[in-house]
This record gives structure tokens, C-alpha cells and sequence, in this order.
């Protein structure tokens, strides 16, 4: 029995009849019910859009910033429960349309649940509509349900990481049980900063994002600050990642900084700060990843960031500090490595798999070594 | 210097800033009216409207949902060699398409695919706008190296089209693209798995991935949904004369019954015609292993272990081990459907056995 107060589907606008056709089912706002926990996510309590940054961080660093913050890319909802089935309902601004992303990938919801130990993939929960020509209506959000495996679950819904979300609900049966679930092995999360890829375009969906795979096969929780083409150091980013206490820091930053001047002063200068305020906190650091297309295209990269980046880590370890360096030439590696893009830039789920395996083995050095 | 008449961009409606730079040179040619374009995996419909897969003397027998499948290009291509800097593409004729699975590009995409040092690499995709009106153009890549580049590029897979114009600086010279190594084509009967879904641009549907690996021509009969071995399908399964034959529609026989009454005589049928060519047999990718999977599996392997006792040439692939046991679900975007890493993983063991039957 759950001691919460619950929404009715009538109540939330549901018209998915596979949800109202459900007796007991009950709508719980994630916001107001503690057993759910949120993770990735600045304040989810507070009104309006999610976000990722503190607005005022957001709004200092730019723009784009302000507006991709609000994207829940890496947030995550974990639950325990008994229910037969689990609902979502969420309200968005409007919905995103991106040639290279499905809606499943901008707007979808992806649910795993523990089986043998780990997170295991369970299913999608997707805009409702399925139009197959245009207008592309899909309301004003998702309402989806799917059933779960009977007993005790406990689960993980990965939230989408290219939409803008206001309201989101869980619906179970609201004669079962719903307990907190337990924190991951690693609680203190990884942090992540870095460029679109970062943020997990062109992921299938949102569990197959880099992080979130490392985040399966570790056990560890993380906080996504990717934010595609904006992200450009600075002293407004700086400052605030300085701030923050993770247990490990994957510098992912390379792929938008296109003024190498911009990179050279801005580079070392996000480090330096974020290790003043960790001296023992591990650093990895990420170069791009698509050095290959050199061999195959007159595609000018700007090779000499790579050289910063490795200054940067050199430097570093020099002074003892603890640092870790993977070669962006490195994380699409092996045979295929051609065919890890959907457009020459963004990984698809073969690349992203490929940075969780190669970024992963890093991250696990610096959590257990 | 091509020596045909190529469309101007102002003859063809285009006028993009992109092309701009480009538009003193640049000439549009048909690629049904040049033979240097080699077209594959494709055929023209009955009233010349559109490319078809199937002819549809043989695909109208059935249904309107198998019609529409047989209108996607999944598998097309079309191949062709040229000095030019740059390609651009114009097509008409395309649909507007999403689903919640289905990215643009999933669905109409195109891929293009540069030969160098012996291996096809990928080195552009285009996709339409959403908000195209039927017409697509793009100017796919304009940072390609100087001098011969053996071009393939791969049609949408799940949208049509009914007319391609190929755009390339007209100084430039265009050639036939050679054979392939095994130009005789890899025949592929299936699901959507088949057909392309979900891989996310067509030259990762796992038929494509066995193509360049092995540098071998295909046909590509996945028609989502809609590959029910009906009569008229087998009849023209039978009138190819493929070097391999992949019989993979487990997932689309409606129940383990439908399996049962036309999986072995769509084979035998086939084995009357082509009494040496190697079929390789597959089940369901990522089958769960409860009764009617297990079921459905052994009608299958019932059809293999009655050839091999006749000692014809037959390879049995078990469609649950395609994904591995390690990152198991991390190969589907739905439970089904394979991303970009189970249709590698499809890729790796059909294609060994594709490999082999192609030595056989």
C-alpha cells in the first residue's frame, strides 16, 4: 500500500487506455515522494524545468547553456517496488525533432531493472502517438506503461537527454509496495564534463549514453554536464564544477572548443582550478574522438588541442597529482572504428559502446586503484 | 569531363547557399540514364513510377502493407567512380517519415561509402529536413581527397524514392565502378531485423555490414512486417539465382504453425531450383527461451537436419546466440530491434557463415 497521495489518470490527461483501464494505478509526482531517488539532476524539487545547472550558473556561462541545462541528459529515477507494471507520465515544453535522434532517443524513457546483479534492460517508454506521416503530433508528453517482472524490482528509468521536462509521474499499483532503492556501490557520482557527445547525442536512447553504460558495469553514480556544441571552459563553469565533490572528474573538453587560442587559455585554467579545491580527487582526461577521418577526408582537425590537452596531463603528472590521459585516436579503436558515427561526428550506440568500454576501464582504475 | 548532359542547379530548382561555391561546375545526371551508375538491390516498378524490390508481378499477389515495404530502397545502392571533389545528391519522390524508434536518418538517410587502401569506409550520411516536401537535395561531401574514389552510396532504408540525380563537377571524370568480388549477389529473406531496423543510418542494416566485409553483392528481402513466405514470394525467391541464400523470416511467420506449413517448402522449392547453392538457415535474433521460441527453433532446425541428411549445403545459425552473452541488452532499442551493436553482432556470426558458404 503506498501512503502517498496518487493521481488519478483522469487527473494527469491520460488517454493511453492501456494506463486508464488500470484500477488501481496511481500517479506519483517524483518531486514530492522520497522514495524515489533522482539522481543527476540539480534541485529536481524545484518548479519549472529540470536542469542540470543552478540557473544562474547556466545563465552566466551562456545562452545555449541556459537553454541545454534544462535537457535531463544522464538523470536518473531509481525505485523499489512489488507493482506489476510501472507508468510514466511526463509533461514537456514541446518536443524536440532531430534528424539523427529518434523520439525514443530525445524523449524516450528507458527502463532497467537489477537481474543477476546488474541493470539490465527492460524497455522504452515512448511518446504515446505513433504518427507515421506528418503533423508530428505527439502531445504533450509521454504517457506509456509496460509490465514488470513479478516480485520485488528495483529499477532504474533513465530520463531522455535531449528534451526539456516539466513534470514528470510515476504510476504503479497503488496497492503495492514502493521503497527507496538501494545507492549505487560508487554513491559519490563521476562527474562528466564535455560536448554533445558528452551529453549522449546520437545514443539509440538514453540508457545506451556513454555514461550511463559505464555507469551499469561499475555501479556508480554520475552527473552528465555535456551540453552540445556549448561547451567552452570559462571561469562561470569553472567555478561551479570547482564546487562540486565527485569521486572522479572525466575532462572530456575538446571537441567544441574551435579557437585554439580559446582552448590554450582556457584548458589548463579549468583544471588548476578544479584541482585546488580536490588535491586527491582523480582526473581522466578525454581528446576527440575522430581522428580517423584525416586518413579518408581533407577534414582540417585542430590536432594542436590534442597537444594542450596532453600538456595539460603532462604537467600534472609531473607535480604527482592524480591524472589519467586516453587518447581521443584511442576510444573508437579496433576494426569498425569507420563505422562508429552516424555523421562523421556523433558516436551511434557501436561508438558510444566502444567510449564506455575504453573510458570505462579509466573510470575503474580511478574508483578502485 | 563527363560526356552527358547534366541538369544545372537552376534546371532542378536548387538554390542553397551550400552549393553556391560549387554551382558554375556542378551538373546533376540521371542515374537511370547513365550507365556509369551501376544500380544494385534495386528494381524498377510496372508503371516506372518508383523503385521496387520486388517485381510486382510477384509482390501485388499479396497485400498492401507488403507493397509499401517493397517500395523502401533498404539495400539499394549505387555505385559509380569519379575524380569529382564533391557529391551532392537530389532525389524525388521521398516520403515524410517518424516513428518513436526511427530516427530521419534511420528511415531515409544515405549513406555514402568511399573505397580505399581495399576497405569501403563510411564518409558521409544525408538526411532529409523533416519538413521536406518530397524533394531532397544535398551536397553530401565536398572535403573528399583529390584524384579516383570508388564511390557506393546506400538508399534509404525504410523511404522511397522515384527518381535520383547524382551531382558532380562536370570537369571530372565518372567511370563504371568495378566489380564486386563476389558479384553474384548474397540473397538475404527476413524480418525488419533484415530490413534494416533499428540500425541507425542503412549501411549498418547487418546485410550491408556482410556486403563490405566480404565485398560481395546483396538483395535485401527484409520487408518489416511482412515476410510471410507466401506463394508468390517463394516463386520468386526461386527465379534468382543467388551465390548464398540467408532464409531468416522467423520473426515474421505469424505463429509456430505458419513456420511449420511454409519454412521447409519455401526451402525445398528453393533447393529444386538451385540444387548447389548454400543456404544459410537462421532463427529469431534475441529469442527468449520460452516454448514457442524453442518451438519455432526446432521447425527450423528440422528444415537443416533433414538436408543435411540428404547432404545438401546447409549452415544452421541459433538467432540467440547472435547478441553474446556480454552487453546482451545493450544490443536493442526495444527488445527486439537491434541498434548499432547487435547488428554488428548479427554481422560477425552470419557473416562467418556467409564466408564460408561463399568458399563452398
Amino acid at each position: 500500500m503506498i501512503n502517498y497521495r496518487g493521481f488519478t489518470p483522469e487527473e494527469l490527461g491520460i488517454t493511453n487506455e492501456l494506463i486508464s483501464n488500470k484500477e488501481d494505478i496511481r500517479f506519483y509526482d517524483i518531486r514530492k515522494v522520497p522514495e524515489f531517488t533522482v539522481h543527476g539532476l540539480y534541485d529536481y524539487t524545484a518548479e519549472g524545468c529540470f536542469r542540470r545547472l543552478p540557473e544562474e550558473v547556466a545563465a552566466g556561462v551562456s545562452e545555449a547553456v541556459q537553454r541545454l541545462a534544462r535537457h535531463t541528459a544522464g538523470a536518473r529515477i531509481r525505485l523499489r517496488t512489488d507493482s506489476s507494471y510501472l507508468a510514466i507520465r511526463s509533461k514537456v515544453k514541446s518536443f524536440t525533432f532531430a534528424t539523427a535522434m529518434s523520439p525514443v532517443a530525445t524523449s524516450g524513457f528507458d527502463v532497467y531493472i537489477k537481474k543477476n546483479g546488474k541493470d539490465t534492460y527492460l524497455k522504452n517508454l515512448a511518446p504515446f502517438a505513433m504518427p507515421t506521416e506528418t503533423p508530428h503530433d505527439f502531445g504533450d508528453g509521454v504517457q506509456a506503461i509496460i509490465s514488470l517482472p513479478e516480485g520485488m524490482n528495483e529499477i532504474t528509468v533513465n530520463l531522455p537527454y535531449h528534451q526539456q521536462i516539466e513534470e514528470i509521474y510515476i504510476g504503479l499499483d497503488s496497492k503495492s509496495h514502493l521503497e527507496k532503492r538501494a545507492d549505487y556501490k560508487h554513491a559519490k557520482p563521476v562527474l562528466y564534463y564535455g560536448s554533445s557527445i558528452t551529453q549522449g547525442i546520437n545514443a539509440s536512447r538514453p540508457g545506451m549514453i556513454y555514461e550511463a553504460i559505464i555507469s551499469r558495469d561499475l555501479d556508480c553514480d554520475y552527473l552528465n554536464l555535456g551540453f552540445a556544441g556549448a561547451c567552452h571552459g570559462g571561469d562561470v563553469i569553472a567555478d561551479y564544477i570547482a564546487s562540486l565533490d565527485p569521486s572522479v572528474f572525466v575532462y572530456d573538453y575538446d571537441h567544441n572548443s574551435t579557437k585554439h587560442e580559446h582552448y590554450v587559455a582556457t584548458h589548463e585554467a579549468l583544471y588548476l582550478k578544479f584541482r585546488e579545491a580536490h588535491p586527491d580527487t582523480p582526473v581522466i582526461f578525454v581528446g576527440r574522438p575522430d581522428f580517423w577521418l584525416k586518413g579518408y577526408l581533407n577534414a582540417p582537425l585542430p590536432e594542436t588541442n590534442r597537444d594542450v590537452l596532453f600538456e595539460t596531463y603532462s604537467k600534472a603528472l609531473e607535480r604527482g597529482e592524480k591524472v589519467y590521459y586516453i587518447d581521443g585516436y584511442m576510444l573508437l579503436d579496433g576494426e569498425d572504428r569507420e563505422e562508429c558515427t552516424t555523421d562523421l561526428i556523433h558516436p551511434n550506440d557501436l561508438g558510444m559502446y566502444k567510449m564506455a568500454k575504453s573510458i570505462g576501464r579509466y573510470v575503474d582504475m580511478a574508483l578502485n586503484g | 569531363m563527363i560526356n552527358y548532359e547534366g541538369k544545372t542547379c537552376k534546371e532542378l530548382g536548387i538554390s542553397v547557399p551550400a552549393v553556391q561555391a560549387y554551382e558554375e561546375d556542378i551538373r546533376f545526371y540521371d542515374i537511370r540514364k547513365v550507365p556509369e551508375f551501376r544500380i544494385y538491390g534495386l528494381n524498377r516498378s510496372d508503371d516506372d513510377s518508383r523503385y521496387v524490390r520486388i517485381p510486382e508481378k510477384y509482390a501485388n499477389v499479396t497485400n498492401e502493407s507488403l507493397m509499401r515495404e517493397n517500395s523502401r530502397t533498404s539495400g539499394g545502392r549505387i555505385r559509380f567512380v569519379t575524380d569529382s571533389d564533391y557529391i551532392a545528391v537530389k532525389m524525388y519522390g521521398m516520403m515524410s517519415r517518424i516513428q518513436p524508434q526511427c530516427s530521419g536518418t534511420t528511415a531515409s538517410g544515405i549513406d555514402l561509402y568511399m573505397k580505399r587502401a581495399a576497405r569501403s569506409v563510411h564518409v558521409g550520411t544525408a538526411t532529409p529536413a523533416l519538413s521536406h516536401k518530397g524533394e531532397f537535395f544535398t551536397l553530401i561531401e565536398k572535403r573528399f581527397p583529390k584524384g579516383r574514389k570508388e564511390i557506393t552510396l546506400n538508399c534509404p532504408m525504410f523511404n522511397q524514392f522515384t527518381d535520383c540525380y547524382i551531382g558532380l563537377d562536370k570537369n571530372s571524370t565518372l567511370e563504371t565502378h568495378p566489380d564486386y568480388t563476389f558479384e553474384k549477389p548474397v540473397l538475404f529473406y527476413g524480418s525488419s531485423i533484415t530490413h534494416g531496423g533499428n540500425a541507425s543510418r542503412p549501411g549498418l542494416s547487418y546485410p550491408a555490414i556482410i556486403s563490405r566485409r566480404y565485398d560481395t553483392n546483396f538483395i535485401n528481402l527484409g520487408l518489416s512486417g511482412n515476410c510471410k513466405a507466401e506463394d508468390s514470394i517463394i516463386e520468386y525467391l526461386c527465379t534468382l539465382d543467388p551465390s548464398v541464400f540467408v532464409l531468416d523470416y522467423d520473426h515474421n511467420a505469424p505463429t509456430a504453425e505458419h513456420l511449420e506449413a511454409t519454412h521447409e517448402k519455401l526451402y525445398l522449392a528453393f533447393r529444386a531450383a538451385h540444387p548447389t547453392t548454400p543456404v544459410v538457415i537462421v532463427t529469431m535474433p534475441n529469442g527468449n527461451d520460452d516454448i514457442s521460441t524453442n518451438r519455432r527453433r526446432s521447425i527450423i532446425f528440422r528444415t537443416y537436419k533433414n538436408a543435411r541428411e540428404r547432404g545438401e549445403k546447409v549452415i544452421f545459425v541459433d538467432g540467440t546466440q547472435l547478441f553474446g552473452a556480454d552487453g546482451h541488452d545493450d544490443c536493442t532499442t526495444d527488445g527486439c530491434h537491434p541498434n548499432d551493436i547487435g547488428m554488428m553482432r548479427m554481422a560477425d556470426h552470419i557473416g562467418k557463415a556467409v564466408e564460408f558458404a561463399l568458399a563452398w
